[in-house]
């Protein structure tokens, strides 16, 4: 569960972090390398080394699971597929979703709707602990689209 | 005193990382392949010039000397010079201004890519492999600038990366890369080899190395069930990533894996190159494949599923087991770094220290998915 005391860095303008009571889900996009023959691993909800320890998903109030694939496909980025978790489930997780959609410094190319999953307090064993969560939660809901 | 060089180019990096100070050091590479880009330029214009000669004048290369001499601040600004060249400049005929010349068109090039135009004709078409070499690294929010500055100036992104990548499919480029496969025959006396890749093609191939040589026939010696190598060469590819050739090979590496659906997974693995995970990503070392084979074999031996096997991004390889209350994983590192990592609804545990053997990761593994040994 998110630790109000986990020491998260201050959200910065244009950041808002997303109410754990509601039902929206946070669509995920998934490299194929990490769902092998479709089957999603922890890998797909673990940050890489260029993420800084946030991991991208999209509310689903602002895109469609379809459309939210589209655009990553658009930008030339590929995807096994589209998967979701809702924010609860990344604070049952012991991370925290954050919109950052208005933030200045965010990429032309990132999604409308755009929210981050933040690892970045946690450490190398809470972080697989919240990868394999996230896994389970989303693995447990099915793949959203195709 | 050394003499001040001549502004060579004036190149901008914009977004991403570059929106912070200082040069990032991960980097460095792309204006190493910019330096190698401008150069495979330049031999394709002097050779155009020259049809009767094969290869450039001795001493072409280090007319170029492109060197880094400061980063000026506004995003990132490298200042890129050209030195004067080590020692007493030798005259080679047709080569004053070459460089500017390839600048120039290398800029044409990515003008006209940006703009959906055609390429341009005087571009040489051996020249492309160092286009799709350069950027890279480069992140979706990233992007080189040139002629910055100027009324005119061109974003070079990832997305113009590809739409040259999608416009060059039907040529095929030579660059030096990474490949996967069982060689299936050797003819010494040739000094060629045919490797059979994970999808059944047969890719012909040279060498010119002794050591090549042996190792080659020792593969095909082997008394392993078709042994799978890794070749490291130069690679002649399509656009699709698709090996038609592969040269002068310097290292063959031996990977022995069993006929099953993870020997498969791990051999595609081996297969992947620099870059698989959308511009980063590193090759998957042999060391961790081994690894991940020996276990995998001891758990295949006690009758345990096949888990889902992924690579890492620095080139590991992370097995996983999952089910809907638990998962267990395994990572092996290229430098054969071990971290084990079991959740399930008793809580969850990691085992990553430095001295974890295979014999433990084994004996672990065993424990957490439940095995009698």
């Amino acid at each position: 569960m998110t630790d109000p005391d986990v020491g998260w860095p201050a959200l910065t303008e244009g950041e808002v972090q997303l109410e754990t009571d509601s039902d929206e889900l946070l669509w995920r996009q998934v490299h194929p390398e990490f769902a092998p023959d479709g089957v999603l691993t922890s890998r797909g909800f673990r940050p890489g080394q260029h993420d800084d320890g946030c991991l991208s998903t999209v509310r689903s109030s602002v895109l469609t699971a379809a459309a939210a694939q589209a655009h990553h496909e658009a930008v030339g980025l590929k995807t096994a597929g589209t998967w979701a978790v809702t924010p609860a489930e990344s604070a049952q997780a012991g991370t925290r979703a954050v919109d950052d959609s208005t933030s200045p410094g965010l990429p032309t190319s990132a999604p409308p709707g755009h929210t981050y999953l933040d690892f970045r307090p946690l450490s190398k064993k809470g972080v697989k602990d919240a990868s394999v969560a996230l896994l389970l939660a989303a693995v447990a809901r099915g793949r959203q689209h195709p | 005193m050394e003499e001040p060089g001549r502004v060579f180019s004036a190149m901008r990096l914009r977004g991403g990382r570059y929106e912070r100070r200082g040069f990032p050091l991960e980097s460095l590479p792309e204006l190493a392949r910019y330096e190698r880009l401008v150069l495979d330029v330049a031999k394709a214009l002097w050779k155009q010039g020259h049809p009767e000669r094969q290869r450039v004048p001795r001493g072409f290369a280090e007319q170029l000397q492109l060197r880094l001499t400061k980063v000026d601040g506004g995003s990132v600004v490298p200042v890129l010079e050209r030195g004067a060249p080590p020692g007493p400049s030798p005259l080679i005929d047709g080569v004053s201004g070459i460089f500017e010349q390839a600048r120039d068109l290398i800029e044409d090039t990515f003008a006209a890519i940006t703009a959906g135009l055609e390429m341009p004709a005087s571009l040489p078409l051996e020249a492309l492999a160092g286009f799709v070499r350069f950027g890279s690294t480069l992140r979706n929010d990233e992007r080189i600038e040139f002629r910055a500055g100027t009324d005119s100036p061109i974003l070079y992104s990832q997305q113009v990366r590809r739409r040259l990548l999608a416009r060059s499919a039907v040529e095929r480029f030579q660059i030096e890369g990474l490949m996967g496969g069982r060689v299936t025959s050797v003819d010494a006396d040739a000094r060629t080899f045919v490797v059979t890749t994970f999808d059944g093609r047969k890719v012909p191939g040279t060498y010119v190395d002794e050591t090549v040589h042996d190792d080659l026939l020792a593969v095909l010696n082997s008394q392993a069930k078709a042994p799978v190598v890794r070749l490291d060469g130069i690679l002649t590819v399509n656009a699709a990533d698709e090996v038609h050739g592969i040269d002068d090979v310097r290292s063959v590496e031996l990977f022995e894996l069993p006929e099953r659906a993870w020997g498969k997974r791990l051999l595609e693995l081996a297969h992947l190159g620099p870059g698989w995970l959308e511009g980063g990503g590193e090759p998957v070392a042999f060391s961790a494949l081994d690894a991940a084979r020996e276990v995998l074999q001891l758990l295949d031996d006690a009758a345990v599923d096949s888990p889902a096997i992924t690579p890492t991004e620095d080139g590991g390889v992370h097995l996983e087991w999952s089910d809907p209350s638990k998962v267990v994983s395994a990572e092996f590192s290229a430098d054969l770094d071990i971290s084990l990592h079991r959740y399930d609804a008793s809580g969850s545990e990691l085992l990553d220290s430095d001295d974890v053997t295979m014999t433990d990761a084994v004996g672990w593994l065993m424990s957490a998915l439940r095995v009698n040994a």
